[in-house]
């Protein structure tokens, strides 16, 4: 009987621990011993979204996606020596890598540093499987796969593609590598819609046989990609191209650090040109500097100098505190504030000068007069209104955080010189915007770069947006842009405006600040204004920083706004007599 | 009760069966049916078998006409590029206009001047 009762608890205790090892098969470790089994006869494959496509106002691709190739190598099936593949493949690799830059220090270095790459590669300890290049052409994969070296092989591969090369670059941003290897866009519309574009990885889990091929009755389990969302911009590739073309020519001709041009729509708010040279080419962004891929437009601030007068005075007058025709009883010479001597550009007074001609003349002494009038409490507000104190919003990644100094820390000197604008920073984007609402009868509209994002069949339209509305009257808007058309007409770039048109700007010569102080030989040269005045199609800004043929507005930027200017009115179908 | 008079009726029906076929009979018939089913499983895995090498092979060309299509789709907006135009324009003999002339549209085109 007590060996019966020993054997039955033995039998127990072991029943009872089989059962307890099934309980944890079967219950506690099943999702692990099942994702175990899958992985032994499921092949994984990720199947990679492909990056949505940003297009131009006329449907036209301007960024898109090419078929290109990582070739890899299992270093246990290599049966050459890591030296023979690596002179074989050395040759082409730089051919595919040649054809793809322009810059001659990558030419001379390439060959080297390809060998170099595949050296190390190859000759590389504890690894099974390494990467050779990335996003090599369909021609480069087809010599390489005829050289049949045994345990190369090649994985698909999408490549960012730019038809139009380096058009609208600064817009349109970079696509790059996250921390984890994940394409990502930098800057401009590829860093700003990031989210949109990139799209969601899919995945295929199907089971295989012994040679991995997929099984017809097995199972399968597909996650299909969801591809990223295209967009499309209110750029539009005739007047960007124009631009790029015309300032390209510009920034040499005046032999300029740098330029830069927008082209809005005032009533809207759409951009339809942005460019700014030097630039770079997305294609090879890995040639160039950090500081390159920034678009000065809307990342760099600057004091915007006498265009900024056209500011100060639609406030002046929408307050009534002046007219066109109200006499400056303060301008016959420098005016002392503060310790400071104001004095005009050339040094030339006019007593008793109008407003009118205070714009024409662009008198600074003009300007003080106003500000005097104004007062700092409505100067103030207006800077604020025209949206001078914040970031535009525009759907670039870029934009700078401006902001403006507490009202309580400005002094007489600082409200007379930032109503000639200097002493006051501000992005060519917020100025456009400022001078589209003179354009436009008085409301601040929102800058927009992206009209439409597609997903499929689906389309969300972006609609224009105006901020605030009736900023300034109607009737300032257009006792100024009259104003406008006369410093256009009978100011210092008169001789450029073309023959018959009507044109309302302003030029702008600011001085640089350099540690404290303005350097007398740097300047930004610029010229901003709308046409046709009775029916605004664009708002142009142009921009010179540094010019050394002439520091002057009238000389660099207003003859370039005007030849751009031609081109315009011959595509917008803009006749003279407007 | 009930039960009593059914079963001779079911002895006599099955034993009618029975006797119009031999056992033998039922032996030929279950090998014939077992053969049958061996030979279709044999065709069907052979079938499967080559399938799953089909399957592959559709892939491999969805795979080619995806590539194929993003190349064609790359060229077509490479031939269609501004600069591309402008370079065929100027092969072309064409010229970039460089004044603008404005037929006034209060004129009439066939006006004499004389």
């Amino acid at each position: 009987m007590f060996r019966y009762r020993i054997t039955a608890v033995i039998f127990g205790f072991a029943i009872s621990a089989i059962l307890l090892r099934l309980l944890y098969w079967q219950v506690l470790a099943s999702d692990n011993l099942v994702r175990r089994g899958e992985k032994q006869y499921f092949l994984k494959l990720e199947v990679p979204a492909s990056r949505g496509e940003i297009r131009t106002s006329d449907n036209y691709p301007i960024v898109t996606n090419k078929q290109a190739y990582l070739v890899y190598a299992r270093l246990p099936d290599l049966e050459k020596s890591p030296k023979e593949i690596r002179d074989l493949l050395t040759p082409i690799l730089t051919d595919d890598y040649l054809s793809k830059t322009a810059s001659e220090s990558a030419r001379l270095s390439g060959f080297e540093e390809i060998e170099n790459r595949l050296d190390e590669a190859l000759n590389a300890q504890n690894l099974i499987w390494v990467a050779l290049a990335h996003k090599v052409s369909s021609e480069t994969k087809e010599k390489i796969e005829g050289l049949n070296i045994k345990g190369i092989g090649f994985e698909n591969e999408k490549e960012r593609y730019y038809p139009e090369a380096s058009m609208a670059a600064h817009v349109l941003g970079i696509v790059g590598s996250n921390d984890t290897g994940d394409p990502t866009g930098y800057f401009g519309i590829e860093g700003y819609y990031d989210n949109q574009l990139k799209g969601r990885p899919g995945s295929i889990d199907q089971e295989r046989d012994a040679q991995s091929r997929p099984i017809l009755t097995g199972l399968y389990r597909p996650v299909d990609p969801k591809d990223g969302r295209n967009l499309t911009l209110t750029i539009n590739r005739t007047i960007q191209y124009i631009v790029e073309k015309k300032l390209a020519q510009a920034v040499e001709k005046y032999q300029a650090k740098s330029g830069s041009v927008i082209v809005m729509d005032p009533k809207t708010g759409a951009v339809l040109s942005m460019a700014s040279f030097p630039n770079y080419n997305p294609q090879n962004w890995q040639e160039y500097s950090e500081d390159s891929f920034k678009n000065p437009v809307v990342a760099d601030t600057y004091e915007p100098g006498s265009t900024f007068k056209v500011i100060s005075m639609s406030a002046a007058i929408n307050e009534k505190e002046v007219k066109p025709s109200t006499k400056c009883d303060i301008c016959a010479g420098p005016i002392e504030i503060g310790g400071f001597s104001i004095r005009t550009w050339n040094n030339k007074y006019y007593p008793q000068t109008t407003m009118t001609e205070t714009l024409q003349h662009s008198d600074n002494t003009g300007m003080v007069f106003v500000s005097k009038k104004l007062g700092l409490n409505k100067f103030y507000k207006y800077i604020k209104d025209f949206g001078l104190d914040s970031p535009t919003g525009v759907d670039l990644q870029d934009e700078a955080q401006t902001s403006l100094r507490p009202k309580n820390d400005w002094k007489e000197i600082d409200l007379a010189t930032a109503s000639f604008g200097q002493g006051i920073a501000i992005t060519g984007i917020q100025m456009v915007r400022a001078v589209s609402v003179i354009a436009n009868g008085g409301n601040l509209v929102k800058p927009q770069i992206v009209s439409k994002i597609s997903d499929g069949d689906k389309t969300i339209r972006i609609e224009p947006e105006i901020e605030k509305k009736n900023l300034i009257s109607k009737e300032t808007a257009e006792i100024v842009t009259e104003m406008m058309v006369n410093a256009v007409e009978n100011g210092e770039a008169k001789y450029f405006l073309p023959k018959g048109f009507k044109v309302a700007g302003k030029t702008g010569t600011a001085q640089i600040p350099i540690d404290g102080h303005y350097d007398p030989n740097k300047t930004i040269a610029s010229f901003v204004g709308f046409a046709p005045v009775d029916d605004p199609k664009f708002v142009m800004l142009v921009r010179f920083t540094e010019p050394t043929t002439s520091q002057f507005g009238s000389e660099t930027a207003a003859p370039t706004f005007f030849d751009i200017a031609r081109d315009l009115f011959a595509y917008f179908g803009v006749y003279p007599g407007r | 009760m009930r039960n009593l008079i059914m079963q001779p009726a079911r002895q006599q029906y099955s034993s009618a069966i029975l006797g119009r076929f031999s056992a033998r009979h039922i032996f030929f018939f279950l090998a014939a049916i077992i053969g049958f089913l061996l030979i279709l499983q044999i065709i069907l895995s052979n079938i499967l078998a080559t399938s799953g090498e089909n399957l592959a092979k559709i892939d491999s060309l969805i795979n080619q006409t995806k590539q194929e299509n993003s190349k064609l789709k790359a060229e077509i907006a490479q031939e269609g590029s501004l600069s591309n135009v402008e370079t065929k324009a100027k092969e072309l003999g064409m010229i970039e206009a460089s004044k603008f002339v404005y037929i006034d549209r209060t004129v009439p085109v066939a006006q004499n001047l004389r």
